[in-house]
C-alpha cells in the first residue's frame, strides 16, 4: 500500500513539474511577446507620426497640426473637388482639404470630432455620398485608419470600437493599430522613395476627361437600410459645431449620372434643418451633369470641373456669411 | 452567414436517423440491412439536396422551360446554407456505410455517436473523419503530455498564421479582379488566379492545421489532409495530397462502389469523370463547381491515355536523364493545370470563367497593382514555398519552429505572432470552406 502512494506520488509529481514546466514557458513567451509588441509598435508609432506624404500624412495633418479657418471633411470626392486657391481667393481664409480616397462617412466623422477637439475653425464643409447614409461594411472597416490615434484622443474610441467587440481587447497590442502600415510607413518616412503627387492643401487634383458617357438613372442602394449609426454621427457632427459656433455645410458634390438617393436627401435635409446648418444638394446639378469633360469618371471630378464647383461653393458661402 | 439556432433540429434528426440506424445495421440480418442503410443515406443526402440543391435545381430547371416556352411554377425555397452541412453529413454517412460493410461495431452510447458527428474541432470544415479512426478514441483517456500539447499549439499557430497573413491577404487582391473580371486585363487575372490557388490552399489547410492542433491537445488524433500538394507531379497525385480526407472518402465509398479500375477501360474512364464531377458538385450548386470537377477528371483520364505517350516523348528529349528538371517540369505543368481549374472554382458564374479565360489568353491590358497587398502576399507566398519545399525535401532539416534549440523555437513563435499582428488581415474573415 505504502508503494503504491509512492508510486502515485512520484507520478502525481512528474505531472505537476509537467504543467509546471508548460506553464512557465508559456509565461516566458508572453512576456517575450509583450515586450517585442511594445518595441515594434513604438517604434512604427513614431514613424508613423513622421510621415509626411501620403494618406496617412493627410489624416495626421488634419487631426493634429491643421489650424486652417476652413475645412472639407469627404472622401476622394472632397480631395479631388474642393481647390484651396479658389476659396482662399474669394473668402480671404486659410483653407485645408482632409478628404481622402476611399474613407467615408463613419471615418471623417472621427477625423472631424478629434480635430474640433483641438481647435476650432471657422468654417466646415462635409462632402457626402449620395449613398452615404446606408449602411456598408467597408464604412466600418475603414475606421482601421484612425486606430492610431485611438491612444491619443478618448473622444473617439466610441467610434473605433463599433469596428467589432473585441476591438478594445485587440488594442492591448501596441502593433495592432499598425497593422499593414509597414510598407506606407517606410515609403513615406524614406525621401526617394515617396509617391510624387501634386497635392496643394490637401487637393489632389486629376486631369482625365470623362469620354462618350450618358447620365445614367443609377438608384445605388435606393432601398438599401439607413444606418443609424451614421444618421447619429450626423447630428453629432451638427451639434458640435453647432456649439462652437462653427458654419457647418453638408454638401453632396456633383456626380455624372442621375442619383436621386431621396431617402439619403431627405435625412441629412432633416438634420441639418434641426440644427440650423446647411445642405447643398448639387448631385444632379445640370451644370456638371450636361458636361462629362468637367469629370474623370462618373463620381469624380477633374481639375477644371473642380475649379468651377470649388468657385460656385465659395460664392454661396460668400453669401452666407 | 447567419446564425439561425433551429437548425440545429437538422443535425439533431440525421444524428438520430444514423445512431438507429447504425444499431439496427448491427442486429440485422440478410437483406433487410440494405434498407437501413438506404434509409440513413437517404435522409443525409436528403438534408443536403433540400438545403444546398434544390434550388439549383429548380433554377437550372426554370431556365430549361423557359427556353422551350414554359413557365416553372415550382417556387424557391428560402433557406440558409447550414454551416459545414456537407462535412457533417458526409461523415455521418461513412459510420453507416462502415457499419454496413462490418468494419464498424454500431455505437450504443448516443452521446459518444452524437459527438462523433459533431466533434467540434472538424464539425464546420474537416478532416472528414472515419470512424475507425475516431470512434474509439472517445473512450480513451487523456492525459496532459507536454510534447503533444506543445505541437498540437504550433501547428494552431502555422494554421493560423497561413490564414491570416497569407490566404486573406491574397484574398484583397483576388476578390479586387475576380469580382469585376470585365474590368480587368489578363495579366492581373492570371496572377488574381495564382493568388487564388495559394490563397484557397492557405485557408482551408489553415483550418485544417488549426483543427488537428486543436485536437491533439485534445488528445485526439485526426487524420491529415493536405501534404504539400503543390509539390505533386501529377494531378493523380495532386488528389492524394489535397483535401485527402475527402478524396479518400470518394474514393472508398463511391469510385471502389462504381467498380474502380477493376473494369473495362471505358467504365473506369467513366468512373474517374463521375466520381470527379460529383466531387465538385459537392463543393457547392453551381455550374462552375461541376466544370472543376470535371476538368479535374477529364484531366485524369487524359493523363492515363498519354501516360506511354509522354513516357517516350520524355526519353527522347533525355528529360528521364535529368530526374531534377524532370521534377521541376513536372510540377509546374500540375501546378499550371490545377490554376487552370481554380479559375471555374472561384468565378462567381460560369460566363465570368470564361470571360477570365478569353482575356488571360489574350494577356493585353495593364496590370492592376495594389503595392501592399503584392508585397505583403508576395512575402507570404516565399515563406509558405520555403517551408514546403524543406519538409518536403530536406525532411524540415532547417525547420525553425522544431528547432532543436529553444532560442530558436521562441523567436521563431514570437516573429509568426507578430507577423500576424503587424501584417496579417485582422478583420474576422470566415473560411471558404465553411460554406460547403
Amino acid at each position: 500500500m505504502e508503494v503504491n502512494l509512492y508510486i502515485f506520488n512520484s507520478d502525481m509529481e512528474k505531472l505537476v513539474n509537467k504543467y509546471k514546466r508548460f506553464f512557465a514557458k508559456v509565461f516566458l513567451l508572453f512576456i517575450i511577446i509583450v515586450l517585442t509588441d511594445q518595441l515594434i509598435g513604438n517604434t512604427l508609432r513614431y514613424f508613423y507620426f513622421k510621415e509626411d506624404s501620403g494618406g496617412n500624412f493627410q489624416t495626421i495633418y488634419s487631426i493634429e497640426r491643421a489650424k486652417e479657418d476652413i475645412l472639407v471633411f469627404g472622401s476622394s470626392r472632397a480631395s479631388h473637388h474642393y481647390v484651396p486657391d479658389v476659396f482662399e481667393k474669394n473668402l480671404k481664409k486659410t483653407f485645408f482639404n482632409t478628404g481622402r480616397d476611399g474613407h467615408y462617412l463613419l471615418f471623417n466623422y472621427g477625423v472631424l470630432k478629434a480635430t474640433l477637439s483641438r481647435y476650432t475653425p471657422k468654417i466646415v464643409i462635409f462632402d457626402l455620398r449620395p449613398n452615404d447614409l446606408f449602411y456598408l461594411k467597408t464604412d466600418y472597416d475603414n475606421l482601421f485608419s484612425l486606430l492610431p490615434f485611438y491612444k491619443l484622443h478618448p473622444e473617439i474610441r466610441d467610434l473605433i470600437n463599433l469596428r467589432s467587440s473585441v476591438e478594445k481587447i485587440k488594442l492591448f497590442s501596441e502593433i495592432y493599430p499598425f497593422n499593414s502600415e509597414l510598407i506606407s510607413v517606410i515609403l513615406n518616412n524614406i525621401r526617394f522613395l515617396k509617391k510624387q503627387y501634386i497635392i496643394r492643401a490637401g487637393y489632389i487634383p486629376i486631369y482625365g476627361i470623362l469620354n462618350g458617357a450618358s447620365v445614367n438613372n443609377y438608384y445605388s442602394q435606393a432601398n438599401g437600410i439607413i444606418d443609424v449609426n451614421k444618421i447619429n454621427a450626423l447630428k453629432d457632427i451638427a451639434a458640435i459645431c453647432k456649439m462652437k459656433n462653427i458654419v457647418l455645410i453638408f454638401i453632396c458634390s456633383p456626380i455624372y449620372r442621375n442619383d436621386s438617393n431621396l431617402k439619403n436627401s431627405l435625412e441629412i435635409k432633416k438634420i441639418a434643418k434641426a440644427y440650423q446648418s446647411q445642405f447643398w444638394d448639387f448631385e444632379n446639378d445640370s451644370v456638371f451633369t450636361k458636361h462629362p469633360e468637367y469629370f474623370e469618371d462618373i463620381t469624380h471630378l477633374n481639375d477644371t470641373g473642380a475649379n468651377i464647383f470649388s468657385k460656385k461653393v465659395a460664392e454661396r458661402i460668400e453669401n452666407l456669411l | 452567414m447567419a446564425f439561425v439556432p433551429v437548425y440545429i433540429l437538422i443535425l439533431g434528426t440525421t444524428i438520430i436517423i444514423d445512431y438507429y440506424a447504425g444499431i439496427y445495421l448491427e442486429r440485422t440480418k440478410g437483406k433487410r440491412r440494405r434498407y437501413f442503410l438506404v434509409a440513413s443515406l437517404i435522409a443525409n443526402i436528403g438534408v443536403l439536396a433540400i438545403f444546398k440543391y434544390y434550388n439549383f435545381l429548380n433554377g437550372n430547371l426554370s431556365d430549361f422551360l423557359n427556353s422551350i416556352g414554359y413557365i416553372n411554377r415550382i417556387p424557391n425555397l428560402s433557406i440558409l446554407l447550414p454551416i459545414g452541412l456537407s462535412f457533417h453529413t458526409f461523415q455521418a454517412m461513412s459510420y453507416t456505410i462502415e457499419v454496413y460493410r462490418g468494419n464498424q461495431k454500431a455505437e450504443y452510447n448516443f452521446g459518444i455517436y452524437a459527438l462523433y458527428v459533431m466533434f467540434f474541432p472538424q464539425l464546420v470544415a474537416g478532416p472528414i473523419e472515419r470512424p475507425q479512426n475516431l470512434l474509439h478514441q472517445f473512450y480513451e483517456k487523456h492525459y496532459f503530455e507536454y510534447e503533444r500539447i506543445v505541437d498540437g499549439l504550433k501547428l494552431m499557430l502555422w494554421g493560423l498564421f497561413k490564414k491570416i497573413v497569407i490566404a486573406d491577404r491574397l484574398a484583397l487582391y483576388v476578390n479586387v479582379v475576380y469580382d469585376n473580371p470585365s474590368e480587368h486585363s489578363g495579366l492581373s487575372l492570371s496572377i488574381g488566379t495564382v493568388f487564388f490557388a495559394f490563397q484557397i490552399y492557405c485557408d482551408f489547410s489553415g483550418y485544417s492545421d488549426m483543427a488537428i492542433g486543436a485536437a491533439k491537445i485534445l488528445g485526439f488524433k485526426l487524420m491529415t489532409n493536405f501534404n504539400r500538394p503543390y509539390l505533386s507531379r501529377n494531378i493523380s497525385e495532386f488528389w492524394k495530397r489535397w483535401h485527402i480526407s475527402l478524396s479518400t472518402w470518394f474514393k472508398d465509398y463511391l469510385y471502389l462502389s462504381l467498380g474502380g479500375n477493376r473494369v473495362s477501360i471505358p467504365r473506369w474512364y467513366f468512373n474517374l469523370l463521375f466520381v470527379f464531377t460529383i466531387s465538385g458538385l459537392w463543393h457547392g450548386a453551381n455550374w462552375t463547381f461541376i466544370i472543376w470537377g470535371a476538368l479535374n477528371g477529364f484531366y485524369l483520364v487524359f493523363a492515363i491515355l498519354t501516360a506511354d505517350w509522354r513516357r517516350r516523348i520524355n526519353h527522347y528529349i533525355y528529360l528521364d536523364r535529368l530526374p531534377w528538371l524532370h521534377n521541376f517540369l513536372q510540377i509546374s505543368i500540375t501546378f499550371i493545370l490545377t490554376c487552370f481549374a481554380w479559375i471555374f472554382f472561384r468565378a462567381n458564374t460560369s460566363s465570368d470563367a470564361f470571360l477570365v479565360l478569353t482575356k488571360i489568353i489574350k494577356m493585353n491590358g495593364p496590370l492592376f497593382i495594389d503595392e501592399v497587398t503584392m508585397v505583403y502576399s508576395l512575402f507570404g507566398i516565399i515563406l509558405l514555398v520555403l517551408v514546403e519545399t524543406n519538409t518536403e525535401y530536406f525532411k524540415g532539416s532547417f525547420s525553425l519552429i522544431n528547432h532543436h534549440n529553444q532560442a530558436v523555437r521562441i523567436c521563431t513563435y514570437t516573429f509568426l505572432i507578430l507577423t500576424i499582428l503587424l501584417i496579417g488581415v485582422i478583420d474576422g474573415s470566415q473560411f471558404i470552406y465553411f460554406q460547403f
